[in-house]
């Protein structure tokens, strides 16, 4: 019968060790000689701590005098202690000895007192989890990255990006927003066409990069002169479009352009250069002068073109005739 | 339902064990462990639904538990609780990284962090038991540690007890690596347990009396 029960504890996939209370080895098992190349024969009888070496410490001497004398069950971690079998000539190098997990129980038989240990090899499963660790790292960088890309390009989907103002594609859907607020309140919106007079001269005069510059710092007063609600978009070119929600009188938008033709006025200094630009601005009021956002911008657009006609520099609202 | 002198009695027996598995953690880690219990109580599991209890034991929400029962003539089952959100970065710390290196919004706790945090409460509610049953004079027969991630609320609270009907609270403080983390120890006893344990203490707070007067 002994040697039916040697036979199942030789074919354990997991470590088997009794001790006795001098911690001396009585039980050995296969999977023990492999992990250890110390055979059966060699290993009973002889201390553990001579065999392993972590039962040389005082801790560990310590968990198998509880697991004997006060009965304590201790469960001990590969990940904290690595390994605690392994051949002698590993000793030196932890990544060899791999990573086990071990358990320690008292074992009662025939009124005497034993420590009996488990031990089970955890390296592959340690090695799968680093790797996978490694991967959701990797993983996460490409997510980082993707979703920076993902922001760029919808960055630039939206926004205009040499004055960082609202594109004509944003433009629209905040208008459309507007006009159907502007149905449930009552209340009147604005849309602002703007073109900047003599601005080919200034690009041809002082440069392309001097107008860029005079493009990114009429954008910068524009944003001063509305409210945060308001929406300030670059058309195209040097013209912009502007949406003044919750609008109660035309009297407030003629303020409104009154305020933004004399910010514009102010000399722009481009680096070394310096320059004045005046401009043209038509209005439509919705509901007035269009109920949709094609009409409102084409009427603005018209009424900014009666600006340029009648000397430029000033606002118009739309009038059919 | 304990007095403060027999409160004071349970503190310091616990804090004397519990200084061991500072010691053993430390040893393990690499780095130094403090530990301490500085609230004890005994309650019953009607308690368990008063603000004092949630206030200990630990947020509502996932936390993870780890127990062990243990027998002979004192027995129940003790557990060791905390919020599941300080789990990764204890890890972490045990496993020698800095506080810095660990994301603590990472709630996913591999098979190899829950054997770390069943190793970490194995020792302490070993120590804890063993003081227990020293003071007692009563040698106690351990399980093998269970560990599991629980999603708990109110009522959840008052099922983890419902068997037993004394509780046995110790509120925890472990510090690593100037990080703070603090946990609940529940021992669920029966009533014989928490007789024998209340005449004990009883007892050598009489011999103290005699031994001053």
């Amino acid at each position: 019968m002994n040697q039916f029960f040697d036979r199942i504890l030789d074919h354990l996939n997991l470590g088997v060790l009794l001790v006795d209370n001098n911690h001396s080895v009585l039980v050995w098992n296969s999977w023990l000689e492999r992990a250890s190349g110390v055979p059966q024969e060699e290993a009973v009888g002889r201390p553990l701590g001579e065999i392993c070496p972590c039962f040389q410490k005082d801790s560990f001497k310590e968990m198998l005098d509880n697991a004997i004398v006060n009965g304590e069950h201790r469960f001990c971690s590969g990940m904290l202690h690595n390994a605690f079998v392994y051949p002698k000539d590993r000793g030196g190098d932890i990544t060899e000895k791999g990573r086990q997990n071990m358990q320690i129980e008292a074992f009662y038989q025939n009124g005497k007192v034993f420590a009996l240990i488990q031990i089970s090899d955890i390296t592959s499963q340690y090695r799968r989890i680093n790797r996978l660790q490694h991967l959701l790292k990797e993983l996460e960088v490409d997510y980082e990255s993707v979703k920076e890309s993902e922001e760029h390009a919808k960055r630039n989907a939206l926004y205009d990006p040499l004055t960082g103002l609202c594109n004509r594609t944003l433009f629209y859907d905040r208008l459309k927003h507007s006009l159907d607020q502007a149905v449930r309140s009552g209340q009147l919106v604005a849309l602002l066409f703007l073109d900047l007079d003599g601005f080919k001269s200034v690009n041809d005069s002082m440069g392309h990069l001097s107008g860029d510059l005079l493009l990114k710092e009429v954008a910068a007063r524009l944003n001063t002169a509305v409210r945060k609600t308001d929406t300030v978009c670059r058309w195209g070119g040097d013209e912009y479009t502007m949406i003044l929600s919750d609008i109660k009188t035309k009297n407030d938008v003629e303020m409104i352009a009154e305020n933004i033709r004399s910010l514009l006025s102010a000399e722009f200094n481009l680096g070394d250069k310096k320059t004045f630009i005046t401009v043209s601005i038509g209005i439509s009021l919705f509901p007035v002068d269009g109920d949709n956002s094609e009409t409102m911008v084409k009427h603005a657009d018209s009424a900014m073109y009666s600006v340029k006609a009648t000397g430029k520099n000033g606002y118009q609202f739309y009038s059919i005739t | 339902m304990l007095s403060e002198m027999q409160k004071d009695v349970l503190t310091e027996v616990v804090n004397i064990a519990i200084g061991r598995s500072a010691a053993l953690l430390s040893e393990m880690t690499g780095r130094k462990v403090e530990l301490s219990v500085p609230y004890i109580d005994l309650l019953t599991v009607q308690d368990v639904e008063s603000p004092i209890f949630s206030q200990i034991v630990v947020d509502k929400g996932h936390i993870i538990s780890s127990s062990i029962k243990f027998g002979t003539e004192f027995k129940g089952k003790a557990f060791l609780l905390f919020p599941a959100r300080q789990a990764k970065l204890l890890v972490g710390l045990c496993l020698g990284d800095s506080a810095n290196d660990t994301n603590i919004n990472d709630k996913d706790l591999l098979d190899t962090d829950f054997d770390v945090l069943m190793e970490i409460s194995n020792v302490i509610l070993n120590t804890i038991m063993g003081g227990l049953g020293n003071f007692l004079e009563s040698k106690l027969i351990y399980s093998l540690p269970e560990i599991e991630m629980l999603f708990v609320s109110p009522e959840g609270q008052r099922v983890l007890l419902q068997e037993n009907m004394y509780v046995l609270v110790l509120q925890a403080k472990l510090g690593l690596a100037d990080n703070q983390f603090e946990g609940a120890i529940l021992i669920a006893l029966s009533l014989d347990s928490v007789t024998q344990l209340i005449s004990r203490i009883d007892r050598l707070v009489g011999n103290l009396h005699e031994s001053v007067f």
